[in-house]
């Protein structure tokens, strides 16, 4: 794995960093400070109005002019970090510059002439930032490890659905639908209602199993929220306030019709789109309020949180994180959604958990001898849990079936090659090893695939400890000692010889990446 | 957004206001208890505030009535009816002013040893003399132009002093008109020492009196000095203006093209000269005047330094320390240990702010310095630090505003330099002069970015800053800090302005609607026990729509106080007998805005770089910013205390516009500028009592703590 190139100084522990957000009809700019008190409110935010999102989602490419307008736009930015002395920035771009077919020119454009390097964020990236966000603002207001919670977050081009439950992803998606896209889309299908049904038919079959689950749990007794972030519904919250004596973000089902009615009709109910650099903002709102109001009714919700959530915040505690090395707060739900991709393939949930421990515990223990840094532990953790899904198809050759469902699930936080060195660790969790044959294996960076086989091969030994299902690993102490890796069973379970047979059948790729032999002692 | 609510009798017509607070100048050059070099500066501040009045404000009436605008002010004239009452004004005030100097000051001058005199009244040597300094220093630069048909009219230059000759030719017996211009690079008046007696001469006289040589080969007929002025109005279309300054070039070069709306010559019967003078100009009698004296007086300015007499000024009261300042720390050190500091020139020094920006220049953990310019003096020492700063590269933005009115041939200089030494200058924003007075700079203290804001409601210029009050306001308070940073970005173009400030309202944005939410936030707070109360300093009053919005407070019960330094259309009769407004003329020009709202009990004071006029509140970029420490609170309450007590500088606005002049037997022991300065006297002196009073603590060897690990 990439080790961040801005490692920090141990000596560094005050600096102002800079986060560039590049959207569909906005650049913006922030700057914050962290200090011994920890991140600053930012102390600058910059922001200019584009028309990215009109070039990319009608047109396709990003037109010539906004190339030069947002040139000059990350020029200005360049100077004002240079006010602050920053070295330390990132600088995103989402769903609009990530589906024009020139990016990758324009992007280069944006280093060569400003010297800034954007990084075009990826959906499953996108979703996890979005979905921290959210955590980070609604857990106090909502006491999210008590509830379940459907999120949906309506971007221009893009939007996100996740669901969690008591705390823990579930699931996290994003999608192609966007406020921006919804008027031209739903026009062009000539009948909105149908469209949006369309829409909400590609998240509705989860989310009513989801929610099936939620209801009838007793224990819980308590009603799944539904929140919704995006530009849009706080233009519509806004309006919905105005009307109200006490300000809440919370919008009933009963408000919502009334909004419907009365949207456009008079003083109080006008969208004052004048704030907002959006073009035909007045009909996204009014086709996004009856999204929602749709997805109310269909699956039974009272209402609506209108949350308020900038991504920029939660990619700035990202880059600290990264900065000062700390842990992913995301790592818990990634393996939630994880065992929940397990849970939809019926795995067998003892087990899988058995070769992650194992997994694990090997992973730590040859440490200095793998040297993989950085999220590989986390990305052998969820193969080992999605190791098995592939039986859910057909057990016989069931790893390259787990290969193809984890390759089509969306996991959420993980990067595209992280998640295809998860699906490749799985697919060789048994059987053949990676051969020059394997298209798929091949297509990856030379530096995935000595993760692939490093995390296959302690994955495989980590299979056969587990061979009969039975968690006689559970507890074992796992050492090195010369050319040996010492697998010392501590409970009851005498009898190993199961495992022995099928330690000796998969160690193999083992002892010829590590020049270990694995060997139950 | 600023339409008139109300009835053209609630408001007084800008204008005939603008010529009353002009009367209250010349009231002060007629009151003897002020020195007598002081009463002739105030008679040149009358001239030189009626040439710029007559520049901008007759020049624009003028132009809608070329335009047969038939449309009525917010107090009910039109341009027609307004140039009548204005012309009639004008004579009757210009009228008192001369008679003023002739009957009154000259004499008094003359008594006291400084003679302003004719050339004709020279004698013997002096005569010789003054002939001598004609031929050595002034013949040389002078160009006299010929009128005939072979040399086409020329471009007169708008408030220069000609010379109208006719001559006739000893060879040809033709008779010949030609014009000297009284250059601007001479003295206006030429010193001549008499032993103890100072005598001056006008340059035009001098010249007038020698003309024979400048003309041989001819017999001077007839010489008649006389003056111009010209429409200098702005009225461009900026929208689609590309270079601003380039535009702003061209304009200068423009202005000699433009026409007269204004033609001085002395008084004096009708003569062959002034007949042709007259033809030759076609200006309507309106816009003539007849001077009884010399033409000019705004360059008495000049004499009243140069006669080198300081028995016949104010004594001088030198700027005084700000005592959170009056020590070597570093500012930055300073405005790091003491919360918000305020700094009211003239009364006390200019230079905490100096120093902060050259400290600035050189300080290592400095990153940015940013300032908006306006007006500022050629060679300022402020310039001077700023492109030290860029050459030590720091980031160095500067907001120039080239738009002030007769000075931007200045500006385009200076501005110009800075852009040389690396700072990033940007030139105003079309549509929206940048009127805000703001200073803002980064450091990076080990990592810790760190900001630090100066805000004034008067210009970063150190030559005004002698003459004009102003209070600056030194801070590091985050909300405010942030949103000035906020502001550089809008002003740069950097970003779209913040949907909400944490602090600070500015306008275009959000100022007129903060202004009307605190006028109505007392109206509303006011009851009749504890009724609602405003004081309101600022130079002029013209918004109808906050008049509109102080009348309706004033009805609810709130009382209000409005210093208002120049013009005021607000009507005291209509404030229910509770708004009263009083003018301070004195020998600084008040220009401080604050604002003071009692906000049922619980104060708040705001100080501003805007008026309560419309070019302020949607044409300009303006600041208006809260004042939270307690220290400075007081402060501003002692000072609006202060000049609200005046019974001897401070007129005071009666039923019908006028004002009433202050009582001159109304005792000195009030007069708040003068109050003012020795209430800062008094702070500067306590600080000191108070430093001398610490302990002192002298260095001594250090002791061993036996606590202290090793």
């Amino acid at each position: 794995m990439k080790k961040n190139s801005m490692k920090l100084e141990n000596t560094e522990k005050n600096f102002p960093l800079g986060i560039i957000d590049l959207g569909a009809h906005s650049a913006r700019l922030e700057i914050y400070q962290q200090g011994p008190e920890g991140l600053s409110d930012p102390l600058e935010s910059l922001d200019v109005p584009v028309h990215l999102g009109q070039d990319v989602f009608t047109k396709g490419t990003i037109s010539s002019d906004s190339i030069e307008m947002i040139t000059a736009i990350m020029k200005d930015f360049r100077i004002k970090m240079r006010e602050y002395g920053i070295k330390k920035y990132r600088a995103i771009a989402t769903s609009a510059v990530r589906e024009a077919q020139n990016k990758d020119i324009f992007v280069d454009r944006i280093r060569s002439v400003c010297n800034i390097r954007l990084e075009i964020l990826e959906t499953c990236k996108e979703s996890r930032l979005m979905y921290l966000a959210l955590k980070n603002e609604l857990n106090d207001e909502l006491n999210l490890d008590k509830h379940d919670v459907f999120y949906l977050t309506l971007g221009a081009g893009s939007s996100n659905v996740a669901f969690s439950r008591s705390g823990s992803l579930l699931e996290a998606k994003m999608f192609n639908f966007g406020t921006m896209r919804l008027r031209e889309e739903a026009i062009d299908s000539g009948n909105t209602t149908e469209y949006l049904k369309g829409l909400i038919d590609t998240f509705s079959e989860s989310l009513e199993r989801l929610l099936a689950e939620s209801r009838a749990d007793k224990k819980a007794d308590r009603e799944p929220y539904f929140v919704c972030a995006g530009a849009v519904v706080r233009l519509l919250l806004g309006i919905v306030n105005k009307n109200r004596k006490v300000e809440s973000d919370f919008i009933s089902r009963k408000e919502l019709n009334e909004l419907t009615e009365k949207l456009g009709t008079s003083k109080k109910y006008r969208i004052d789109a004048s704030n907002l650099p959006i073009p035909f903002l007045e009909e996204s709102a009014e086709l996004s309020l009856q999204l929602i109001k749709q997805i109310c009714c269909d699956f039974g919700f009272t209402g609506v949180y209108a949350a308020k959530v900038s991504t920029r915040q939660a990619l700035v505690e990202d880059m600290i994180r990264d900065l000062l090395e700390e842990e992913d707060p995301f790592i818990g739900d990634m393996i939630s959604a994880a065992l929940a991709i397990g849970a939809r393939y019926n795995y067998e949930d003892d087990h899988s958990a058995n070769v992650a421990t194992l997994s694990m515990k090997i992973y730590e223990e040859t440490r200095f001898i793998h040297r993989l840094e950085g999220r590989c532990g986390i990305l052998l953790h969820i193969a080992a849990i999605l190791h098995d899904i592939g039986r859910f198809v057909d057990p016989q050759k069931h790893h390259k079936h787990s290969f193809y469902l984890i390759s089509n699930s969306q996991l959420p936080g993980l990067s595209e090659e992280e998640s295809a060195i998860v699906a490749q660790v799985a697919r060789y969790h048994r059987k053949t090893e990676p051969k020059a044959s394997h298209p798929d294996y091949m297509q990856l960076s030379s530096e995935s695939k000595v993760i692939v086989c490093k995390l296959a091969a302690i994955l495989r030994v980590a299979d056969a400890l587990d061979r009969g299902h039975h968690g006689k690993f559970a507890r074992a102490k796992i050492k090195i000692s010369r050319d040996k890796l010492l697998i010392e069973p501590t409970d009851k379970y005498g009898e190993y010889s199961l495992e022995r047979i099928f330690l000796k059948k998969k160690q193999g790729m083992f002892t010829s990446i590590f020049g270990l032999k694995p060997e139950i002692n | 957004m600023n339409g008139n609510k109300l009835a053209p009798e609630f408001y007084n017509s800008r204008e005939l206001s603008w010529l009353k607070f002009n009367t209250r100048v010349l009231e002060e050059a007629s009151d003897s208890d002020n020195p007598l070099l002081e009463r002739l500066k105030f008679i040149a501040i009358f001239s030189s505030n009626l040439d710029e009045f007559f520049m901008v404000r007759v020049a624009g009436l003028r132009q809608l009535q070329q335009a047969n605008s038939t449309g009525n002010d917010p107090a009910g004239y039109t341009p027609a009816k307004l140039l009548k009452e204005i012309r009639n004004e004008v004579a009757s005030l210009v009228k008192r002013q001369y008679r003023c100097y002739r009957q009154v000051l000259r004499p008094e001058l003359q008594n006291a040893g400084v003679d302003i005199i004719d050339y004709s009244q020279l004698d013997g040597r002096l005569k010789h003399e003054a002939d001598a300094i004609f031929q050595k220093q002034v013949m040389p630069v002078l160009t006299p132009l010929a009128i005939d048909p072979s040399h086409p009219f020329p471009l007169l230059r708008s408030g220069a002093i000609e010379i109208a000759v006719s001559l006739k030719s000893y060879h040809n017996k033709k008779e010949v008109y030609s014009f000297v211009e009284v250059p601007e690079c001479l003295p206006r008046f030429i010193r001549l020492a008499d032993g103890e007696r100072q005598v001056f001469i006008p340059m035009e006289d001098l010249i007038t009196g020698n003309l024979k040589h400048l003309f041989r080969g001819s017999k001077i007929l007839e010489a008649m000095p006389f003056r111009i002025t010209r429409d200098m109005d702005f009225s461009i279309d900026e929208e689609g203006v590309e270079d601003l300054l380039q535009y702003l070039e061209k304009e200068l070069l423009s202005r000699r093209r433009r026409s007269p709306i204004r033609l001085e010559l002395p008084s004096g019967k009708s003569t062959p000269l002034r007949q042709w003078l007259l033809d030759q100009f076609e200006l309507d009698a309106e816009y003539i005047y007849e001077e009884k004296g010399p033409l000019n007086l705004a360059n008495f300015m000049e004499l009243c330094f140069g006669a080198n007499r300081p028995d016949l000024l104010e004594s001088p009261w030198p700027p005084l320390p700000v005592p959170e300042f009056n020590n070597e720390d570093p500012v930055f050190d300073i405005m790091d240990h003491h919360e918000d500091i305020l700094c009211c020139v003239p009364f006390q020094t200019f230079d905490p702010l100096l120093r902060m920006i050259r400290e600035a220049a050189e300080d290592p953990t400095v990153l940015a310095i940013k300032q908006t310019l306006y007006r500022v003096s050629g060679n300022s020492p402020i310039i001077h630090a700023l492109r030290r700063a860029a050459e030590n590269g720091k980031q160095v933005t500067v907001i120039v505003e080239l738009k002030a009115r007769f000075d931007e041939g200045n500006n385009i200089l200076w501005s110009r330099k800075l852009e040389e030494s690396g700072a990033h200058v940007v030139y105003g924003i079309p549509g929206l002069k940048i009127h805000c007075k703001t200073l803002l700079v980064i450091r990076n203290q080990g990592g810790l970015i760190k900001r630090y804001c100066h805000l004034g409601t008067g210009n970063y210029n150190d030559k005004t800053a002698k003459l004009y009050t102003d209070i600056g306001m030194f801070t590091t308070d985050d909300g405010i800090c942030s949103d000035i940073a906020a502001l550089f970005n809008v002003m740069t173009g950097y970003s779209a302005p913040k949907q909400q400030w944490e602090k600070i309202s500015t306008a275009p944005f959000d100022l007129r609607q903060r202004f009307i939410d605190l006028i109505d936030r007392e109206a509303t707070l006011s009851t009749k026990h504890s009724p609602g109360r405003i004081i309101a300093k600022m130079n002029s009053l013209v918004d109808p729509e906050i008049i509109d919005h102080l009348y309706r407070a004033a009805a609810a019960g709130v009382e209000i106080d409005l210093i208002v330094r120049g013009i005021c259309c607000l009507k005291i009769d209509k404030g229910h007998g509770r708004i009263n407004v009083c003018s301070i003329i004195d020998r600084f020009l008040e220009h401080t805005r604050i604002y003071f709202f009692n906000n049922g009990g619980d104060p708040q004071y705001f100080m501003a770089s805007a008026d309560w006029m419309p070019r302020n509140l949607d044409r300009r970029i303006e600041v208006l910013f809260p004042v939270e420490n307690k220290k400075c609170r007081k402060m501003l309450k002692d000072i609006l205390d202060i000049q609200l007590d005046d019974k001897r500088k401070s007129r005071v606005m009666k039923s019908g516009g006028d004002y009433k002049q202050p009582n001159r037997r109304n005792d000195y022991s009030t007069r708040s500028q003068e109050v003012t300065y020795n209430y800062f006297k008094n702070i500067a002196k306590e600080a000191i009592t108070q430093d001398n009073s610490q302990i002192l603590t002298p260095l001594k060897s250090p002791r061993k703590n036996f606590n202290d690990e090793d």
